[in-house]
């Protein structure tokens, strides 16, 4: 049973000047994690808070379970909220936990049953009479889930509740958090900056930009698949090429041709139509690039390299970032590709070499329609 | 040129301990990391080196003069704090010329100097732009620009977690950017730059790891990755990681030494688990010592079909898979190996070296009955190349290559250590 629906929300400021939110139709199934992701400004608080009640959409309905709410206060709607500076009282992590529940009224008993369940979720049961002062953030936090869970909710709203965290603690929390949700069969949606923690963990992903949903997909797709250069973008940088479509083998087979001496790539475009001579973008994930030293003997090699595209390149910049080993390579035309290898990568290359570049067409290159402004839909911000 | 020094520096602020006999060298035009979880001390460390705070004990010089007394404008040291702290009603060229303003009357020389600043960092023809009409990335190369201004040539800047407000993706681009300044041959800049973030540790031509007010290593990036000091650092500068206890059973001499000309050993070990293990380590241990090693989550191939015949295997069945982008995270759980140690021991086919691996005087049931199974998370690259669809409830055989195993005598309080507060 879907569990949110909205049906084309929108939410206006400034009687009508600011459009914060557009037409939004969305659909959140019950026990689904789900991201909202998007440059700041984008409306996804907005969204956040027409869902949750704090504010209400100047047109527009939300269901919950079937029924009308769009008109209802938070309060009776069954949310709870995690914060990203979790809001702890100093007070006990009993008192804290179960503040909401003892401001309703509810029998001590209840409470009592409540609390110790939310608790032991978070693993803080041992801690319950501790006053958290001092506390690591991710304990903290713990707190903050704790509350939500404690309440009763089945849905938590939770605006990045590991922003506080140091990134390696974050890394490690979003699994707990991610077990902790599924565990006790919540829905949760969350807002985060952090597109790698929204992978890691979601269910699925909604990019949004300009008060507008881009596209909503699993993870997955969402990276292999955008459907526009700037949701791929934003998921993780791309590299771009501009070029032109220089032949086509009908019915999705397209050549393009990178401007000013670079190479040709063959491309495989099943939904957009292109015709020749058509200024396009052509995308590449940096992880989706092969490098390989200049004596490298194809022929030779085990992998089947035959759809590969290849071309020429330099090594300009190579460094580690941790798990992970960079290349700025430049083609022959002086664009530039960023190129990322596992740090355990098998040939030695060093800056100034000459090295072969690979994209294997099919499934690593996609195509675009030149946009109208390429720079603001490459701009992050 | 600027060479900093600290010598046994302390710092206490309202009778807390926050800084302890830091020693530390930070060479002329040097970019320098300073990284380290929250609370390990890193901006009081800054603070003194700026000039905010004094030590409690201790000495600082820049160059081979003593400054520890000099107040923080007069020693040729920036500060570019997250926030920016842009003047948000003047333009991009007042707020980088503000400050010099102040100091001289050569009004037109402030102003060239600042267009040629504005050029490094590529501002050129945004210069009438106020604040809120740049975006993120502009309005720090706006505060990069400003803080380097206030410096005679070649200074100290600090950067002060730069990026932290900041969406993944625009870092990844600004860093190199950031660094790229820093380096100019027309700055002579010596840069010291703060974060809690390892990647953008491995940006630094050094790295300081610091921990609850003391320095836990100073090495290059590739020492900190490749030799950690200690399981803290190993653990910080891994996404995620695995680790295993157990006794040595057999140590192979490897005639070619590694880093740093450092002569190697070859280490077998037999794993609480039951496994049999190797890793290349530095030459340190003896048969019989008791280890935890550690091997990253990034180092592990896996493949389709269960192999028990092999050392350096384990097998297990997969809980779970997530997609990550250019990574796909795998969690195993491998049982304990009888399997693996009975084969090794009985099969004839076997490399006869293999069957004095197995230490035939303890039974490993007897021995280790705490923890029957292991959790393994592994993380493979998802390029087409090298992906296989693994999917949850097969079993997979994993491995790994001995010399990304980091071996360190046995820690017994591993999980707290590891622990997420």
């Amino acid at each position: 049973m879907p569990d949110i629906i909205l049906k084309n929300i929108t939410k206006t400021f400034d009687e009508g000047r600011v459009i914060a939110v557009s037409d939004v139709n969305l659909t959140i199934n019950d026990g689904d994690y789900v991201f909202i992701l998007g440059p700041s400004g984008c409306g996804k608080t907005t969204l956040l808070r027409t869902i949750s009640g704090l504010i209400q959409p100047t047109f527009g309905n939300i269901l919950l379970d079937g029924k009308d709410v769009t008109d209802n206060p938070p309060q009776s709607r069954s949310i709870a909220f995690v914060f990203q500076d979790f809001n702890i009282f100093p007070i006990s992590v009993w008192e804290n936990c179960t503040y909401a529940l003892n401001v309703q009224g509810y029998d001590n008993d209840y409470i009592i049953e409540k609390g110790e369940e939310a608790l032991k979720i978070v693993g803080l049961e041992e801690r319950a009479d501790e006053i958290p002062i001092g506390w690591g953030n991710g304990d903290l936090q713990r707190i903050g889930i704790a509350r939500a869970i404690c309440s009763g909710a089945k849905i938590l709203i939770m605006d990045e509740p590991l922003g506080s965290l140091d990134p390696k603690i974050g890394a490690e929390f979003r699994w707990e958090l991610r077990n902790i949700i599924k565990d006790s069969k919540l829905t949760a949606i969350q807002v985060t900056h952090n597109q790698e923690e929204a992978m890691a963990v979601g269910d699925y992903i909604i990019v949004m930009r300009d008060g507008k949903i881009l596209q909503q997909d699993s993870p997955k797709q969402l990276y292999r698949f955008p459907n526009s250069l700037f949701v791929g973008n934003f998921l993780g940088g791309l590299n771009i090429l501009e070029g032109y479509i220089n032949h086509i083998n009908p019915p999705v087979n397209y050549t393009t041709k990178i401007r000013l001496g670079g190479p040709k790539f063959d491309i495989i475009s099943e939904k957009v139509q292109y015709e020749l001579d058509e200024n396009v973008v052509i995308a590449v994930r940096p992880e989706d690039i092969y490098v390989f030293p200049n004596e490298y003997d194809f022929d030779a090699s085990e992998t089947n390299w035959e759809e590969i595209n290849l071309f020429d390149a330099k090594i300009l910049e190579k460094f580690l970032t941790g798990k992970e080993l960079v290349f700025i390579i430049e083609l022959d035309n002086g664009d530039t590709l960023r190129v990322v290898k596992p740090e355990v990568f098998k040939y030695n290359l060093s800056v100034g070499e000459k090295i072969h570049g690979g994209i294997f067409s099919k499934h690593d290159l996609r195509i675009f329609k030149y946009p109208k402004n390429l720079q603001k839909e490459m701009d992050l911000q | 040129m600027v060479r900093i020094k600290l010598e046994n520096v302390s710092f206490k602020k309202d009778g807390v301990q926050i800084l302890s006999n830091i020693n530390l060298t930070i060479e002329d035009q040097e970019y320098l990391i300073i990284v380290g979880p929250t609370g390990a001390g890193k901006t009081s460390l800054i603070g003194l080196i700026s000039g905010l705070y004094r030590p409690t004990s201790g000495k600082l010089f820049f160059d081979d003069e003593d400054i520890t007394n000099l107040p923080p404008n007069e020693r040729n040291c920036g500060v570019m704090f997250e926030s920016y702290a842009l003047f948000p009603h003047l333009n991009v060229l007042d707020n980088v010329s503000y400050a010099r303003h102040m100091q001289t009357n050569n009004h037109n020389e402030t102003y060239s100097i600042a267009e040629e600043l504005l050029h490094l960092v590529r501002l050129s023809g945004r210069e009438e732009a106020l604040p809120s009409e740049c975006s993120g990335g502009m309005q720090q190369r706006v505060a990069l620009a400003r803080s380097i201004m206030a410096l005679s040539k070649g200074g100290v800047i600090i950067l002060d977690e730069p990026f932290k407000a900041l969406d993944a993706g625009l870092r990844l681009n600004l860093r190199r950017e950031v660094k790229k300044i820093a380096k100019s041959k027309k700055l002579n800049l010596t840069t010291i730059h703060i974060t809690n973030d390892m990647q953008e540790a491995m940006m630094g031509d050094k790295i300081v790891v610091l921990d609850e007010g003391k320095i836990r290593q100073i090495g290059t990036p590739e020492e900190i990755m490749y030799s950690p000091i200690d399981l803290f650092v190993s653990n910080f500068f891994s996404t995620e990681l695995n680790h295993f206890s157990g006794k040595i059973l057999r140590i192979e001499d490897i005639p070619i030494p590694g880093y740093k000309k450092k002569p190697l050993q070859k280490v077998i070990i037999q794993s609480e688990e039951g496994y049999i293990l190797f890793a290349k380590t530095e030459k340190k241990f003896k048969i019989g010592d008791e280890v935890t090693f550690i091997i990253r989550s990034q180092y592990f191939k896996a493949r389709h079909r269960k192999r028990v015949d092999k050392t350096n295997n384990i097998f297990g069945t997969i809980l779970r898979v997530k997609f990550m982008g250019a990574w796909l995270r795998i969690e195993i759980e491998a049982p304990y190996n009888f399997e693996n140690l009975q084969i090794l021991s009985k099969n004839e086919e076997t490399n006869a070296n293999d069957n004095q691996y197995i230490d035939v005087n303890s039974n490993p049931q007897k021995t280790y009955n705490s923890n029957p199974k292991k959790l393994l998370k592994i993380e493979v690259p998802t390029t087409h190349i090298a992906i296989h669809d693994f999917t949850v409830g097969e079993t997979v055989t994993v491995f790994y290559h001995s010399q990304y195993a980091i071996v360190f005598p046995k820690i017994s309080n591993i999980d707290e250590i590891l622990k997420v507060h």
